[in-house]
């Protein structure tokens, strides 16, 4: 047992260390070429400039002006006659560098509410597809009173997510949306029907079941549409110029083609992996939320220990199937990182290793604190799979991103409220931490 | 012909939707300052009624506010996927306001709605109150936000237009625009004015049943005033923001006034109101109408005589539909009025000591009880004529003279906008339905009298739910 723990303390120590000394380095890794972080200057993804190296070439640059890169911009297109080519070219540089960052930031930004999203609604969503196999309402009910408090919070991360890729990545959100328009539709009506249920559930007399089950059968279609949406943007998106003539004129790109597009057998197969991962995610989360001695916390162990096996082999075929589907997954992974991959896939053993420990001790939280670093640590190495890339193939970062990012904007949204979001929504947890009993009436309201 | 049909299709879709929304929000930025205001008032005197109306309402706030959630997120993700290039173009200002109400108001309101409704007997009283005046103000946020995202769409200020975008180039001149400036007040007044309304109704129809009379009457007597203030204020923003609409859309006023002719056959300015007409066939001109001279430039310049842009002054493919904004104005404003009236009834009779506990017990006014009770449903309809009015005088444009509906929308097939159109009507109709069901089943079954009131320091953290007969849980497996 000692020995145990000394090897846990030393492998901890041992990735963290790695990790952050390797990360930084794993994002310097080139872009590929033809969009090293060329940016867009005219709306669409511009024609990139000669010698213009994006980000990290222009990050060696010293001396540059702090100047706005909308001022930068204005100065670069007003075909001033008192500046020359070469002139021209280092402020637009130095512009792209602020951009840029911001750019990141923002993707950053982005990644964190998706993956907050998903550990947090994830469980839900688990517990809701779980309860589809209790056919009686009372225990139903207790698994909905269980997250009455909470739900609403943590599905707003969604929504927060979307906020972000509609402000700071609008090329995405108006070309790849309209792709996944399918998808999506049916994902808000998930939604929709998942809301309303939970609140009228307790409302209801007579038709209490139709509520449970509508709440169950949403979880279900949510959980397994955001499974696929994430699959079929991973397969990428065809996009067609289109010249228009509005707002000064240009070539926008826009989804031309159809509703199906979506639909490839690695897109069918990513929603079932959402589903898998979520019902484990719900598990974990029902046995924390149970009083000890409750038939329900009980039965949630098999339903641990089952789903994770299968999430185990599910994740080694859909990572297998990345690699031979993607080049530009297999190719960064035997890159010349290949070992910091390699300590990232043992860290999330790890954590994998550690979940399944802590339910063997009854240790309910110490689990869901583990999946959630699982989760954040397998979709962040995901986000760096996908570096540059926001939409594989499509969108780089810095080309999707808005052009007249201002810092402004990214420090109120980020830098005040994102921080005071995290503490009233933790406030909240924290009140409605207590454990359940098996019957869910919520009349107490 | 096709693409007519597809830029109609897309519109009704987006149509749709926001009118199955609209239909909720105001309700509940309304009634969480008016809850706010009652458990206040419970903290303050320690009276019963106060709290009985704090849990009564709260009660119906949850089901209003879970359906607005449920069909306002379909709101955000609408743009992207209805209207790609709208979304593509404008995201810099527009996703970053919708972006901006996310984060300071939606996600706010979500972290302290959980606490409001489920928070009794888990937090401290003073708690309790913070959470609740946390949902009022985070609700009033939201509005604020998704109005000026709005009226810049209506007049656009403050950005540069470069390849195809919309690009910042001062936030303030963007949130302040001259259409802002008077629709986010009108639309708050609308929301507290609905809310003040609901209030008074479901109080009417417990005192007309001579139920609660104690905890009831008082809450008719509170909102009264304020309703007769807030009824007055609306008119008087609601002049304002025509005006407004006046300057810096003409073509869209011309149309809510179905004002054809600029002027006068002889050349004088035409200053005929309709009171009601018919456009002829192809739109030119009225097949009949009647008007009232000098009504229109009272109504728009506050003059005897002023020129009024007509629709002449348009191009006739940037000429709004006429009939939808012209007739949906004319019901916003007669409620509008109506609502007014109804209101200087109620404060008349309670000036008068007509409405005290004793005399509702006495069956008195009854009528005017009946009459509130009904008008607690125009405040709803006026909501919705009056954004109709709002978005379709707005067209073809979705950005006003920069960018129209037609270059904003998807190309989407046909079929995709009618699947989208079936589904969203048979689910937003649904819950709709059901919101209504169980906001009746409520009120129907009146406030529970009985529950235990928290005392000061007493919170305890017992399970949720009771104790149940185990053995059933575990069977369904």
């Amino acid at each position: 047992m000692k020995i145990f723990q000394m090897l846990k303390t030393l492998l901890v120590a041992l990735s963290v260390l790695i990790s952050l000394a390797g990360l930084p380095a794993l994002a310097q890794e080139n872009a590929p070429v033809g969009h090293e972080g060329a940016p867009s200057v005219k709306g669409t993804q511009a024609n990139e400039l000669p010698g213009s190296g994006g980000f990290w070439s222009a990050q060696s640059q010293t001396g540059s002006v702090p100047l706005s890169f909308r001022q930068l911009r204005d100065k670069v297109q007003a075909d001033d006659p008192a500046l020359s080519a070469g002139q021209k070219h280092e402020l637009l540089r130095n512009a792209l560098y602020e951009h840029n960052i911001l750019a990141l930031a923002w993707a950053v930004a982005l990644a964190l509410s998706v993956t907050i999203y998903l550990i947090l609604d994830g469980a839900d969503l688990g517990a809701g597809i779980i309860s589809l196999f209790y056919g009686d309402d009372q225990t139903r009910g207790a698994i909905m009173a269980s997250m009455a408090g909470t739900w609403d919070a943590n599905e707003t991360w969604l929504v927060v997510a979307g906020g972000i890729l509609f402000g700071g990545f609008p090329f995405i959100y108006g070309s790849v949306f309209h792709y996944l328009m399918l998808p999506l539709m049916v994902l808000l009506l998930g939604i929709m029907l998942r809301a309303v249920s939970l609140e009228f559930h307790h409302h209801a007399a007579r038709s209490q079941r139709f509520w449970g089950l509508g709440f169950a059968v949403g979880s279900l279609v949510v959980a397994f549409l955001i499974g696929a949406a994430g699959g079929a943007v991973l397969d990428g998106v065809q996009l067609t110029p289109r010249t228009v003539t509005y707002a000064g004129g240009g070539t926008v790109l826009t989804f031309t083609g159809g509703l199906f597009d979506f639909i490839s057998p690695f897109s069918i197969w990513t929603g079932i992996v959402g589903v898998i991962t979520s019902v484990f995610a719900g598990a974990l989360y029902l046995r924390a939320r149970f009083v000890h001695d409750s038939p329900v916390r009980a039965d949630m162990k098999d339903w641990v220990n089952g789903s994770f096996i299968v999430l185990v082999i599910a994740s080694v075929i859909t990572l297998g199937w990345i690699w031979l589907r993607f080049p530009w997954a297999s190719q960064k992974w035997t890159g010349p990182w290949i070992w910091g991959w390699g300590v990232i896939a043992a860290w999330v053993l790890y954590a994998l290793w550690n979940i399944w420990d802590a339910t063997r001790r009854e240790r309910d939280l110490a689990a869901m604190v583990w999946y959630a670093v699982m989760t954040a640590s397998s979709l962040g190495a995901m986000a760096l799979t996908v570096y540059p890339w926001l939409v594989p193939g499509t969108w780089t970062v810095y080309d999707a991103a808005d052009p007249s990012l201002s810092l402004v904007g990214f420090t109120v949204a980020m830098g005040g409220f994102i921080p005071v979001i995290l503490i009233y929504n933790w406030y909240q947890i924290w009140v409605f931490r207590d454990r359940l009993s098996a019957l869910g009436t919520y009349d107490h309201h | 012909m096709e693409s007519t049909f597809a830029d109609l299709m897309a519109r009704l879709d987006f149509a749709l939707i926001t009118s199955l929304h609209i239909i909720y929000p105001p309700l509940t930025i309304g009634l969480s300052l008016l809850i706010f205001f009652a458990e206040w008032r419970w903290l303050r005197t320690d009276q019963e009624k106060w709290y009985r109306l704090t849990r009564f309402f709260e009660k119906l706030f949850i089901i209003n506010f879970g359906a607005g959630v449920a069909t306002g997120v379909t709101m955000e993700l609408a743009f992207g996927i209805l209207f790609g290039p709208f979304s593509t173009a404008a995201g810099p200002v527009f996703g970053h306001l919708l972006g901006f109400e996310t984060i300071t108001a939606f996600m706010y309101e979500a972290g302290f709605v959980g606490l409001m409704i489920f928070g009794w007997h888990k937090i401290g009283r003073g708690m309790h109150l913070f959470a609740t005046f946390n949902v009022a103000v985070a609700s009033f946020l939201s509005a604020f936000w998704i109005i000026a995202a709005n009226s810049w769409m209506q007049s656009p200020a403050g950005v540069k237009m470069v390849g195809g975008q919309f690009l910042v180039s001062d936030w303030v001149q963007i949130i302040f625009n001259p259409d802002s400036m008077t629709a986010i007040p009108h639309m708050i007044i609308a929301c507290l004015e609905l809310s003040l309304f609901f209030v008074a109704a479901v109080s009417a129809w417990q005192l007309l049943k001579q139920r609660h009379v104690s905890v009831f009457a008082p809450a008719l007597r509170a909102v009264l005033p304020v309703l007769l203030i807030a009824a007055a204020g609306q008119i008087w923003i609601g002049d304002s923001l025509g005006r407004t609409v006046a300057e810096e859309q003409p073509a869209a006023l011309a149309a809510m006034e179905g004002h054809f002719k600029t002027h006068n056959a002889d050349g004088t300015p035409n200053t005929s109101w309709n009171v009601v007409m018919w456009p002829n066939a192809d739109n030119s001109g009225t097949k009949w109408a009647l008007p009232i001279p000098h009504v229109l430039s009272l109504l728009e310049d506050h003059k005897w005589v002023s020129r009024v842009p007509g629709l002449d002054q348009f191009k006739a493919e940037n000429r709004p539909p006429i009939l939808v904004p012209f007739y949906s104005f004319r019901v916003m404003v007669a409620i509008g009025v109506a609502l007014f009236g109804v209101a200087l009834w109620g404060v008349w009779l309670w000036v008068r000591g007509r409405l005290a506990n004793r005399k509702i017990t006495d069956f008195e006014n009854r009528w005017f009880l009946r009459v509130v009770v009904v008008s607690a449903f125009l405040p709803y309809l006026a909501i919705w004529t009056g954004w109709w009015t709002r978005e379709v005088a707005r067209q073809p444009w979705i950005v006003y003279g920069m960018m129209t509906v037609s270059e904003g929308r998807s190309q989407i097939s046909s079929a995709g906008e009618i699947a989208w159109f079936v589904c969203f009507s048979i689910f937003g109709f649904g819950v709709l339905i059901s919101t209504a069901y169980f906001l009746f089943k409520v009120i129907a079954k009146g406030p529970d009298m009985s529950a235990k009131i928290p005392r000061e320091n007493e919170e305890d953290h017992q399970p949720l739910g009771t104790l149940p007969p185990i053995e059933t849980a575990a069977q369904g497996q």
